[in-house]
């Protein structure tokens, strides 16, 4: 009776007993935010049998929900994010790192901003501190990187900015955004290209920045901050002199350059013919120029890329900058417009020296016993919207509009002489006309979503759209006029007109996806809808002529369409690192279609540890042509398509580098061959069709040459020295030169380029540049003959060898002082610029411009044809003062 | 810290000043053992009774269980009254004056039973023991060695001496190292050292991690590896020395109650990344090898 009662008391009390049991081993803990080892503490203090490494623990603070619970239950809530689990030893518990975290690998992704402004950073570099792995944000700003689990440290690094370190434990693929705290008062350090010390995909960023703080120290004619200016002293990147006739990457021509604003196809990038930049420096933040190795996202062109990128407006402070240079006044606001969210920003510049220019001109002839004027009217405006969607997604919209109106009128008449024939009297007179009218507009929209699908997939959708309008007209006479009876005694008359309109919707998408150790997939899609109207009239009759005839609706336009998609694999093997691309297209105009394939190729390895080694091979397409004229001495740029009679440009370039880095200075050689095919040229003095296709004439290129650079990027001297040798020919059929090669008009034998940039104090620098090239290659006429052909056409320059008449060689130096000032508690900075452009007042040629004057000789009037040589500026000052005031700390240096 | 006798005094009358002496319970005792007569000495059967030292209070019992087996030395040639432990891992005794000690197994302590609670109460002590010493200011408490002398008046204490070494923990109280007619105090939760020729070396020591032989427990507050290390050296002679002399550099934070050093070691070794590895069937020495984790 007693054992069946002691055995059911003993099965009731169990429970009871168990319970108890439980209830001695549990914690309790209060509900706040507490440190990791305070929360440990407290455990310990409460009884438990805990013990961990206080050198190892993360100093983290944890969210502690509060309440009681056993102790297993609370490690675990203690635990969570940090790279520690716990263990039941043999005396109690121990807290240890996880092990199952090291030797697996997750992603880490993101995007690197200005912490001040929330600009996204372009190329900066993100690398693992315990691991040699490294990555760079892509041009959204957005990263991936594998990093190996468990406690890490990330360091970040940009110009300008102070680096970055940041700790974390990884458990898991993780979302990390790097804000990066302005460097204000670090000089800024001229960067060129990637530095070498970059790990991994570093070695593969083939483009070379330019910044927009490195834009601001090197100054511009007028004072006009021009990042292709800069662009220019790079080794392998030339153009005519000042900067007339665009920029010419490595014996390419203006026409090959592929220019992206925003992702977007640009077809023109200067104003005044290449004088001053469109772009104005307020509103980029920097412009990626590609010689060579250029990545299979970029297509279309065979020359280089010049792959300019705006600036987002400042997401947390308003800001306001107000400029004046010696030419423009410019006129910048940014802020938020959901603080942290949205923000827009607006920069404008108008060119009121075209103001001045009127007058001035007016007055000008008005001495010179002419009559009329010049003006000129330039403007252009950016407006950016950018706004998050949603926690992955942002959506950025971008307008551009930038205008160049032209128009030079001028007219001379003078009384030659007086003779009389029997009862008549016959009066002649030099009626000398001038009247060139220019126009040029360029709209660029853009709309597109960043979106992060996951930690490996970055992808951006864009609708775009680009517009070109230009509008040339031309008429010239020298003529001898009977002035009793008027009427044309002898003389020579020319006129042209020419215009094109291009229009360039695009839908596109561009993913990036990381696969890890294995490397970096890129991969796009692009379609493509084009609407050109070229229109080209001239001839040795009055423009009215042209203007009266020309409709453009009647002109045949084209409505070419293209479709891309393209992929690349960027990744480690061995000590080289790779990256395999390849770009597909089909063009499709007047019924023929042109597929293509463009291979892209770049390996890069190590030879010391300071030295490294570069090649590549691109294969590149250009279904577009861009005609040049220069006979007329102003620039007449046609785009064409690409049509079932003109098949599209081809290039390829072999080209390799080697690059060793010595403390503060870098060396750099390089070396490239290209090969041009399809390429397109007016034929000889043949500009006189209504119908353009039929009278072009296609032939091939090459260019080759050897880069040198040596350059130092820290201390207060900076700057670079680069020399290059370079050769590029033309080839085209019997219509042009014989048959026979000739050099390319902008083949430039021998550059030297000299930038130095003295810092004179924290905020103020002295940078003088300056700059030597061979002369152009100039088809220099001595006689002009009437065409047999066309007689009502313009006649022909009779030029021996084309571009076989070499201009005398082309060197500059500017100086320009720029220096920022502001109190530490204001709100406002001034930015001021002093310079001297051209300072030794050299007169480098343009161009030589031919003038028939007449004079009497044996009672009968003659011509004789006088040149004269065209250049662009001489010695000019350079002023520039930009006040900025804004909500904010003041902007960084070089703003 | 040097102190005079009226130092001494004023804390001694400072020591314990709210405790109540359970006065009948002590004519109680005294009266008990003037009837059973002989010597005062006894194992104490109590002790306290924490949960968390139950593993040594089941000890504690086996030993009151099995007094008779206990040695207990005494030699009438000098008077002295030896007692020790010979084989325990602690044994509990009273003392004439009626304060309590605890000596860890190989202890000894001595007194003379003529003079012992007279004018002083003197006594040597070789090994480890804890000390719970009755509060009289009139008869100093005094442990002699050869470093130094031991004051007290009336505390709590875990004494070590080694031959050339007195090293005194306090746990309640305080008590007055001399040397040399130097003298120190040591507070409770600090430790005090003394070593012929060499100053006296006064440390906290908030743990009491010296009381873990009786304890048995061991508490760590960022304490680098070679101190915790220590621990098991001066509670239970355990030695343990790096493989190839590679030393490992970490701090452990945290709380044992096991008791079981070698469990303890074991587990403080993994926290280290290291091997615990016992070079015989001791357990009294380990070699400690392996990665160092960082």
């Amino acid at each position: 009776m007693l054992r069946p009662l002691l055995l059911l008391f003993v099965l009731a009390a169990a429970p009871i007993l168990l319970v108890a049991q439980s209830e001695a081993d549990r914690y309790t803990l209060p509900r706040r935010v507490m440190p990791l080892e305070e929360a440990l503490i407290r455990l310990t203090e409460a009884g438990a049998d805990l013990s961990y490494r206080p050198d190892q623990l993360p100093r983290v603070a944890v969210r502690v929900p509060g309440g009681t619970r056993n102790l297993e239950r609370w490690l675990q809530i203690l635990l969570r994010g940090t790279e520690f689990s716990y263990h039941r030893g043999a005396a109690g518990y121990l807290i240890l790192l996880d092990p199952h975290l090291h030797g697996r690998s997750f992603n880490l992704y993101g995007t690197v901003t200005d912490a001040q402004s929330g600009e996204r950073l372009i190329g900066a570099s993100i690398q693992a501190v315990s691991a040699a792995a490294g990555t760079q944000t892509n041009e959204y700003g957005f990263y991936t990187l594998p990093v190996e689990g468990g406690r890490q440290s990330l360091r970040v690094t940009y110009v300008g900015y102070f680096p970055l370190e940041v700790e974390f434990v990884l458990r898991s693929d993780s979302l990390l955004n790097l804000p990066l705290q302005p460097n204000l008062e670090l000089p800024q350090i001229i960067v060129t290209a990637t530095d070498m010390v970059d790990p991994g995909s570093a070695k593969l960023e083939t483009g070379t920045r330019i910044g927009h703080a490195e834009v601001a120290q090197l100054g511009g004619p007028g004072g006009e901050d021009d990042p292709l200016q800069l662009a220019r002293l790079l080794p392998g990147v030339t153009s005519g002199s000042d900067g007339v006739g665009g920029i010419f990457i490595r014996g390419s021509e203006a026409g090959h350059n592929l220019i992206l604003l925003d992702g977007v196809p640009v077809y023109s990038l200067s104003h005044a013919g290449g004088l001053l930049s469109m772009f104005s420096n307020q509103a980029i933040r920097r412009i990626d120029l590609y010689k060579d190795a250029v990545p299979a996202r970029f297509g279309g062109r065979i020359g280089g890329v010049l792959d300019v990128h705006t600036r987002d407006g400042n997401l947390y402070e308003n800001e306001f900058t107000l400029g004046t240079t010696l030419l423009s006044s410019q006129v910048a606001a940014e802020g938020p417009i959901r603080e942290g969210e949205s923000s827009f920003l607006l920069t404008g510049r108008y060119f009121w020296a075209g103001r001045l220019l009127r007058q001035f001109s007016e007055s000008y002839k008005a001495n010179r016993g002419r009559s009329g004027h010049t003006d000129y009217d330039v403007y252009d405006l950016n407006f950016k919207l950018n706004q998050r969607a949603g926690k992955r997604g942002r959506v950025y919209l971008s307008l551009f509009r930038g205008v160049d109106d032209y128009t030079n009128l001028s007219y001379m008449s003078d009384t030659l002489e007086r003779r009389v024939v029997g009862q008549t009297v016959f009066e002649n007179a030099q009626v000398t006309g001038r009247q060139e009218q220019s126009s040029w507009s360029t709209t660029v929209a853009a709309l597109r979503y960043n979106h992060v699908f996951n930690d490996r997939t970055f992808g951006n959708f864009r609708l775009s759209y680009s517009n070109l309008d230009t509008e040339s007209a031309v008429e010239r006479y020298d003529s001898l006029v009977e002035r009793s009876q008027p009427r044309l005694d002898e003389g020579f008359i020319y006129s042209g007109y020419y215009a094109s309109g291009i229009k360039q919707f695009g839908l596109a998408f561009d993913g990036q996806y990381s696969a890890g150790p294995a490397g970096t997939f890129r991969f796009g899609i692009e379609a493509n809808a084009h609407t050109f109207t070229p229109a080209m009239y001239s001839g040795k009759v009055a423009l009215r002529t042209f203007i009266n005839e020309f409709d453009r609706q009647d002109d045949g336009s084209h409505r070419p369409l293209q479709f891309t998609a393209y992929g690349s694999q960027e990744g480690l093997f061995r000590s080289i690192h790779y990256r395999l691309g390849l770009r597909a297209s089909v063009w499709r105009n007047t019924g023929r279609s042109y597929p293509s394939l463009s291979p892209r190729l770049v390996f890069s390895g190590p030879i010391t540890a300071s030295s490294d080694w570069q090649a590549s091979y691109d294969r590149s397409v250009q279904p577009v042509h861009l005609l040049n004229s220069f006979i007329i001495g102003m620039p007449s740029d046609l785009w064409v398509p690409a049509t079932a009679d003109i098949a599209p440009a081809t290039a390829q370039q072999w080209s390799s580098k080697w690059r060793k880095q010595l403390r503060g200075w870098k060396l750099e050689a390089g070396a490239y061959y290209k090969r041009m095919r399809n390429l397109v040229t007016y034929a000889e003095g043949s500009q006189t069709s209504t119908n353009w296709s039929s009278n072009l004439s296609q032939g091939r290129g090459r260019a080759y040459g050897l880069e040198t650079m040596v350059q130092r990027s820290r201390g207060k001297l900076r700057g670079w020295l680069s020399y290059t040798l370079a050769r590029s020919q033309r080839t085209f059929g019997r219509e042009i030169n014989q048959g026979e090669t000739f050099p390319f008009r902008y083949d430039r034998r021998h550059a030297i380029n000299l930038l130095l940039i003295y810092q004179l104090g924290e905020r103020t620098t002295l940078t003088g540049s300056w700059r030597f090239e061979t002369g152009l290659a100039y088809s220099l006429s001595t006689e002009v003959v009437e065409n047999p052909l066309d007689p009502v056409g313009p006649d022909l320059p009779i030029v021996e060898r084309r571009n076989g008449f070499r201009l005398k060689p082309n060197h500059r130096l500017d100086l320009n002082l720029h220096t920022v000032l502001s109190k530490p508690d204001s709100k406002f900075t001034h930015a001021i610029d002093v310079g001297l452009y051209n300072t030794y007042n050299r007169r480098n040629p343009v161009y030589y411009e031919t003038q028939l004057d007449y004079s009497v000789v044996d009672n009968q009037p003659v011509s004789t044809q006088n040149y004269f040589q065209i250049y662009v500026a001489p010695v000019l000052p350079s002023l520039s003062y930009q006040l900025t005031f804004g909500s904010g700390p003041p902007p960084d240096f070089g703003r | 810290m040097s102190l005079n006798n009226d130092d001494i005094d004023r804390l001694v009358i400072g020591y314990r000043e709210e405790f109540t002496p359970d006065v009948e319970q002590g004519l109680h005792r005294l009266r008990r053992s003037l009837r059973e007569g002989g010597t005062v000495v006894r194992p104490i059967q109590s002790a306290p009774k924490s949960t968390s030292r139950r593993t040594f209070l089941g000890i504690a019992a086996a030993v009151a269980l099995l007094v008779g087996c206990l040695s207990i030395f005494y030699f009438n040639q000098d008077n002295r009254t030896y007692l020790s432990n010979p084989d325990r891992a602690f044994a509990m005794f009273d003392l004439p004056d009626g304060s309590q000690l605890t000596l860890q197994q190989g202890a000894t302590v001595s007194y003379d039973a003529d003079t012992y609670n007279t004018a002083t109460r003197d006594l040597t002590l070789a090994g480890q023991a804890y000390f719970e010493v009755q509060p009289d200011a009139a008869r100093p408490f005094l442990v002699q060695h050869a470093a130094g002398v031991l004051r007290v008046t009336g505390t709590a204490f875990n004494l070590r001496t080694e031959s050339d070494l007195l090293e005194v923990e306090v746990s309640e109280g305080a008590v007055i190292l001399e040397q040399n007619g130097k003298r120190m105090q040591v507070a409770a939760r600090e430790c005090g050292l003394l070593a012929p020729g060499q100053p006296m070396v006064h440390k906290p020591a908030p743990n009491l991690n010296h009381h873990a032989w009786r304890t048995g427990e061991l508490k760590f507050d960022h304490t680098p590896i070679d101190e915790v290390l220590s621990y098991f050296y001066d509670n239970w002679s355990i030695e343990c020395t790096w493989a190839e002399g590679a030393a490992c550099d970490y701090t452990v934070s945290g709380k044992y109650q096991s008791g079981d050093a070698g469990a303890v070691l074991s587990d403080i070794a993994k926290l280290g990344g290291a091997t615990l590895t016992p070079m015989d069937d001791s357990g009294k020495r380990y070699t400690l090898s392996g990665p160092c984790t960082e």
